[in-house]
């Protein structure tokens, strides 16, 4: 890996890039977020016992992919696309509910399907998870997205006197046709190619 | 249908409204369907479509 200010040499570390996107706005978390953990479903496995002591492997569906971030917010909500600067709104209604400060954002009923996407890269110009990496052999990045997928959880606490922010996104591993909705992608730096930003998300019908 | 301009320092890309991958060298435009970037750097301009009208007032 290349020599960068991320420290990036044999693997990603420290600096990633976070977007949420409900297919109308698109806010950037990484600067409200210290960590981010990505469950993918996993496949049900069983197994048959038979009667010569012999076994057949049972598989079943593949579960829910799970995409968890901790992070510290100072306010209530995101006034607009950009920076993000809540959890908050995500999982009452919208990445930007209320559009000039005071925020106030009471939850609602409104269960909207997000894109979320996550770039490590070592390309600095790349400021959003759905970036591009330049082409060359000084850039190299890794991106993972789920499409269609909800916000499940917010919760806050301040056991440790620091109010820390637990939010969750949840979705199908694939949609109603068998289509995936988990994606990673990457280029490696030998390749010197580039990785394109993804096409513009439109919650059911464009996922990348 | 957008111009898409490629405000970065080096070659990059971006899979348009149409899921075609373009390219684009710095400084480089292109004209596809693209109605948000999705990265910084590609900066969207629409493209006014021209009536006859409008055409043949610019002709005079």
């Amino acid at each position: 890996m290349a020599v960068t200010n991320y420290g990036d040499y044999d693997a990603w570390q420290r600096h990633a890039l976070i977007t949420v996107d409900d297919g109308t706005t698109a806010v950037n978390m990484q600067a409200i977020t210290e960590t981010i953990d990505i469950d993918m479903g996993e496949r049900d496995y069983d197994k048959l016992d038979l009667l010569n002591l012999g076994q057949i492997a049972k598989h079943g569906p593949v579960g829910i992919t799970t995409v968890t971030f901790e992070g510290y917010n100072l306010q209530a909500g995101t006034d607009g696309a950009g920076t993000a600067t809540s959890f908050w709104d995500f999982f009452a209604d919208k990445p930007d509910m209320d559009s000039a400060d005071p925020l106030t954002n009471v939850v609602t009923n409104t269960v909207t399907r997000y894109r979320v996407a996550i770039l490590w890269t070592n390309d600095g110009a790349a400021t959003a998870g759905t970036s591009d990496v330049t082409e060359g052999a000084t850039y190299a990045g890794k991106r993972f997205m789920i499409a269609d997928c909800t916000c499940t959880s917010c919760k806050d606490s301040f056991t440790d006197g620091v109010l820390k922010s637990t939010l969750v996104f949840k979705g199908t591993t694939f949609d109603k046709s068998a289509a995936g909705n988990v994606k990673w992608e990457s280029v490696a730096l030998a390749t010197a190619t580039k990785l394109d930003a993804p096409s513009a998300f439109e919650a059911g019908t464009t996922k990348w | 249908m957008e111009k898409v301009t490629n405000k970065g320092e080096g070659t990059g890309g971006f899979k348009d409204d149409d899921g075609k991958s373009q390219t684009l060298k710095s400084g480089e435009s292109v004209e596809c369907n693209y109605k948000r970037s999705m990265d910084e750097r590609f900066v969207i301009e629409k493209i006014e479509k021209k009536t006859i009208k409008k055409i043949k007032q610019e002709a005079k």
